[in-house]
C-alpha cells in the first residue's frame, strides 16, 4: 500500500474536490474534461513546502467549506455598475449567467457568449481553443475548473475589428453562504483587431467565497488587446486565477490587474510572446489592509525574436496584509533582440505588513536587454509634512500620495470612465485604513 | 500677530533653539540674518509645526492662540505660510490636485464653500501670472524636475494662493539670479499690506533692497542677539558676523 494515499495533504485534497460537483455537460471539450477527472484522482494541493506557492498558505480556502452558489434572486446589481460607462456587458451572479447586453450598432460578427448558450459557430471555437493554452492537467485548480466548470464567457473578435466600445464581463457575488464558483474566459482576438476588455468582481456580502478561474487568451498578428482586471469582491473573498496568454508576431497587449479586495488572491498571468514584434504590457496595483493576501505570479516567455515586455507591480500595504510579487521572464534562444523590463514597488504603511519579491530571470539568447529591480519603501514623510503645511490634513495628504503612487498602473488603460472609477474605490478604500 | 517668548527647540537631543524672543505685528517686514547652523531653518520648523523638532521651553502666540498646541495643517490654515529652503518633490501629485487640495482645505477650515472647478482654475491663473509661473511648471507633478529657481518661485505661487497671514520665508533668494529675485520680491510686495506680516530669512542684503524690511535681527546660537533698522543688513554684509560674535561674547 502506497503511504501517500493516506498522508494528510492527500485527505484535505480529496475533501476539498469532493465539494465541487459536476453540472450540466458542456457541448465541447468532453476529452479535455475527462482528462482533468483523472488528474484530480491524484492530485494533491500545494503546500508551503511548493516553491511556486512558498508565500502564499492556502490554509484559508481548503479549511472552509464551500457550497453550490444558491439560485440568484432579482437583486440589484448597482454596486457593479461604473458611472458613465458604455459598454457591451455579459454579467455573473454567483457564478451563473445573468444577462448579455450588447451596445446597438455591434458589429454581429463580434461573439460574447456566454458557455451555457453558444450558438454553432462558437461551439466550432471553443471546441478547438478551449483548454489549449491550459492543459487540463497544468495543477490541481486548472484540473478542478476544467473538470466541474461549465459557466463561463466566450469573446472571439473576428479578423480586422475594431471593437469601439469596451466589453464589460461583471461578477457580482450575493449569497448568505459560503459559495464556491467555477469561472471560464476564452477570448480570442484575431488578425488585426483590437478590442479592450474589463473584468470587475463585486460582493455584497461579507461572505467567504472561492472563486477558482480559467482565461485564455489568444491575440494574434498585429491584433491588440487591452484587459482590465478589477478585484473588488470583499476580504472574505478569495480567487485563484490562471491566465494564460498566446500572443503572435506584431501583436500588443496590455493587462491591468488591480486588487482592492480579498482574503486570498492568487493571480497567475502567463504570457506566452511566439511571433516576433510582439508587445506585452503588465501592469498590476494593490491596497491591502487587515489580513488580506494578494500573490501575483506572472511569467513572460519571449520565444521569438524582437519582442518585447513591460512590467510594473506596484502595491500598498498595510494592517497584516501580504503582498507576493513573483516574475519570471523567460528569452528563448532564438529570441534576439527581445527587451523585457520588469519592476515590483511596494510601500508599506505598518512594521507588520509583508512582502515578498521574487524576480526570475533565465535568458538563453545573448544580445538582448532585460532588467528588474524591485523596492520596498514607506509613506514619503517629508512630503506629507510639505502638504500639511499647505493646510491638507495628514489623511488627505496621505490619500493623495497614495493615489499617485497606485495612478500610474491604470492611467493608461484609456477607458476615462474606469480609470476614474478605480481612482474613487482606491479613495474610498484608503478611508477605511489608518 | 506673533509673539515668540523663550523659545527653546531641540531636535534628537541637540539643543538648537535656546531662548528666543520675537514679536511681529501686522503690516511689518522682518529680515532675519545670521551665520549657517545658527538655527535659522529650525526656527521656520518650529513654528510650521515640524514633527521632528521638539519644544522644551517658552510659548508662541499667534493671534491669541496658542501656535505650539496646534498640528501643521491647522497652522496653516489660521494663516501661517512656510516657503521652504528645499521644497519637497511630490512624484505623481500634479499641481493642481496639490493646489485645489490646498485651497480647498484652508476655506473649509474658515467656513467657506468649496471653489467651482472652474473658479479655482481662474483663480490659479491670475496668481500665476503674478508670480511669472507658466503653465507649463502648473501641469507638473509638485517641484519634480523643477530647477533650483523654478521651485522657489513655486513656494511664492503657492503662498500667492493661500495669501497667508504671517509669511516665512526661508532662504526664497539663495541660488535665484537677479530676474527671479525681483520675481519674488515682486510677488511678496503685491500680497504685502496693512494686515498681513513677512519673516524674510536670508544670508544676503541684496534681497533686502526689493523687500524692504522694517527690522533686521541677527540670529546667532539659537537666539536673537541684535535687532536694528534696515541699515543693520548692510552692516552685516560688510562685517560680517563675527563682529557680533565678539559682541555676544563680550
Ligand atoms: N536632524 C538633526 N539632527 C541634529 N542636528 C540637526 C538636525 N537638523 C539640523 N541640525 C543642526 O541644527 C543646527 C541649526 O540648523 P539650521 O536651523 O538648519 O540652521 P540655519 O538655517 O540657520 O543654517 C545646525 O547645527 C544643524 O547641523
Ligand atoms: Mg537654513
Amino acid at each position: 500500500m502506497n503511504l501517500a494515499m493516506n498522508s494528510p495533504i492527500k485527505e484535505t485534497t480529496k475533501a476539498f474536490i469532493s465539494q465541487f460537483e459536476t453540472g450540466e455537460a458542456l457541448p465541447f471539450g468532453e476529452t479535455k474534461r475527462q482528462q482533468a477527472v483523472g488528474f484530480l484522482q491524484n492530485a494533491v494541493l500545494p503546500g508551503q513546502k511548493t516553491e511556486d506557492w512558498k508565500y502564499t498558505s492556502l490554509m484559508p480556502i481548503t479549511t472552509k467549506e464551500f457550497q453550490q452558489p444558491e439560485n440568484y434572486a432579482s437583486r440589484s446589481l448597482d454596486i457593479c455598475n461604473i458611472p458613465n460607462l458604455e459598454a457591451h456587458t455579459i454579467v455573473f451572479v454567483n457564478g451563473a449567467l445573468h444577462s448579455v447586453n450588447m451596445l446597438p450598432g455591434f458589429d454581429s460578427d463580434l461573439m460574447i457568449q456566454s458557455f451555457g448558450s453558444m450558438n454553432e459557430t462558437a461551439q466550432i471555437i471553443a471546441e478547438k481553443y478551449f483548454a489549449h493554452l491550459t492543459p487540463p492537467d497544468l495543477d490541481i485548480f486548472t484540473a478542478l475548473n476544467t473538470a466541474y466548470g461549465n459557466k463561463g464567457t466566450m469573446i472571439f473578435v473576428p479578423a480586422k475589428r475594431q471593437v469601439q466600445k469596451p466589453i464589460h464581463i461583471q461578477h457580482l457575488t450575493d449569497t448568505n453562504i459560503p459559495i464556491g464558483i467555477q469561472h471560464r474566459n476564452l477570448v480570442i482576438v484575431w488578425e488585426e483587431s483590437s478590442v479592450t476588455i474589463l473584468e470587475t468582481y463585486h460582493g455584497t456580502k461579507q461572505n467567504s467565497t472561492f472563486r477558482n478561474q480559467v482565461t485564455e487568451v489568444i491575440v494574434a498578428e498585429n491584433a491588440s488587446l487591452s484587459y482590465f482586471k478589477f478585484q473588488h469582491e470583499g476580504r472574505n473573498a478569495s480567487h485563484i486565477e490562471q491566465c494564460n496568454v498566446m500572443q503572435q508576431a506584431n501583436s500588443q497587449t496590455a493587462f491591468f490587474t488591480v486588487s482592492l479586495s480579498g482574503e486570498i488572491i492568487r493571480n497567475t498571468l502567463r504570457i506566452r510572446i511566439n511571433g516576433e514584434g510582439a508587445h506585452a504590457g503588465l501592469k498590476g496595483g494593490y491596497l491591502l489592509d487587515n489580513i488580506e493576501h494578494v500573490d501575483n505570479y506572472t511569467e513572460v516567455h519571449h520565444i521569438k525574436p524582437h519582442s518585447t515586455s513591460n512590467e510594473l507591480y506596484k502595491g500598498i500595504i498595510g494592517g497584516q496584509a501580504t503582498a507576493v510579487f513573483s516574475g519570471k521572464i523567460q528569452v528563448y534562444p532564438d529570441a534576439q533582440k527581445t527587451q523585457a523590463y520588469q519592476s515590483n514597488k511596494s510601500v508599506l504603511l505598518t512594521d507588520t505588513a509583508n512582502v515578498y519579491t521574487k524576480p526570475q530571470l533565465e535568458i538563453y539568447a545573448d544580445d538582448v536587454k532585460c532588467s528588474h529591480g524591485a523596492t520596498t519603501g514607506q509613506i514619503n514623510e517629508e512630503a506629507l509634512y510639505y502638504m500639511m503645511t499647505r493646510g491638507i490634513s495628514k489623511t488627505e495628504a496621505r490619500k493623495l500620495l497614495i493615489g499617485a503612487f497606485l495612478e500610474e498602473i491604470f492611467n493608461e488603460f484609456g477607458v476615462k470612465e474606469v480609470e476614474e472609477y478605480v481612482h474613487r474605490c482606491i479613495q474610498e478604500k484608503m478611508d477605511s485604513i489608518h | 500677530m506673533l509673539t515668540i517668548k523663550n523659545l527653546h527647540a531641540e531636535i534628537d537631543g541637540k539643543k538648537i533653539l535656546k531662548g528666543l524672543n520675537l514679536q511681529i505685528n501686522p503690516g511689518e517686514v522682518h529680515a532675519i540674518m545670521g551665520p549657517n547652523g545658527a538655527g535659522k531653518s529650525t526656527l521656520a520648523s518650529v513654528l510650521a509645526g515640524k514633527e521632528a523638532y521638539e519644544v522644551t521651553e517658552g510659548s508662541v502666540d499667534f493671534d491669541g492662540k496658542d501656535l505650539l498646541a496646534m498640528s501643521t495643517d491647522v497652522r496653516a490654515c489660521e494663516g501661517l505660510f512656510l516657503a521652504f529652503q528645499y521644497p519637497v518633490e511630490i512624484p505623481g501629485v500634479s499641481m493642481t490636485t496639490f493646489l485645489k487640495a490646498s485651497v480647498d482645505a484652508v476655506r473649509k477650515y474658515k467656513n467657506l464653500p468649496e471653489l467651482s472647478a472652474k473658479a479655482f482654475l481662474q483663480y490659479m491663473r491670475e496668481k500665476q501670472q503674478m508670480v511669472e509661473i507658466t503653465k507649463e511648471l502648473t501641469n507638473r507633478a509638485v517641484n519634480e524636475g523643477f530647477s533650483g529657481g523654478e521651485k522657489k518661485r513655486n513656494e511664492v505661487f503657492q503662498m500667492a494662493m493661500l495669501d497667508p497671514k504671517l509669511a516665512v520665508l526661508d532662504e526664497t533668494d539663495s541660488g535665484l539670479d537677479i530676474d527671479a529675485l525681483r520675481v519674488v520680491a515682486n510677488g511678496v510686495n503685491q500680497l504685502k499690506n496693512e494686515n498681513n506680516a513677512f519673516v524674510v530669512i536670508t544670508h544676503y542684503q541684496r534681497l533686502l533692497d526689493y523687500i524692504v524690511p522694517d527690522f533686521v535681527h541677527v540670529l546667532y546660537d539659537g537666539k536673537i542677539v541684535k535687532s536694528g533698522p534696515k541699515s543693520l543688513a548692510l552692516e552685516l554684509e560688510e562685517k560680517g558676523y563675527d563682529w557680533i560674535k565678539e559682541e555676544t561674547i563680550a
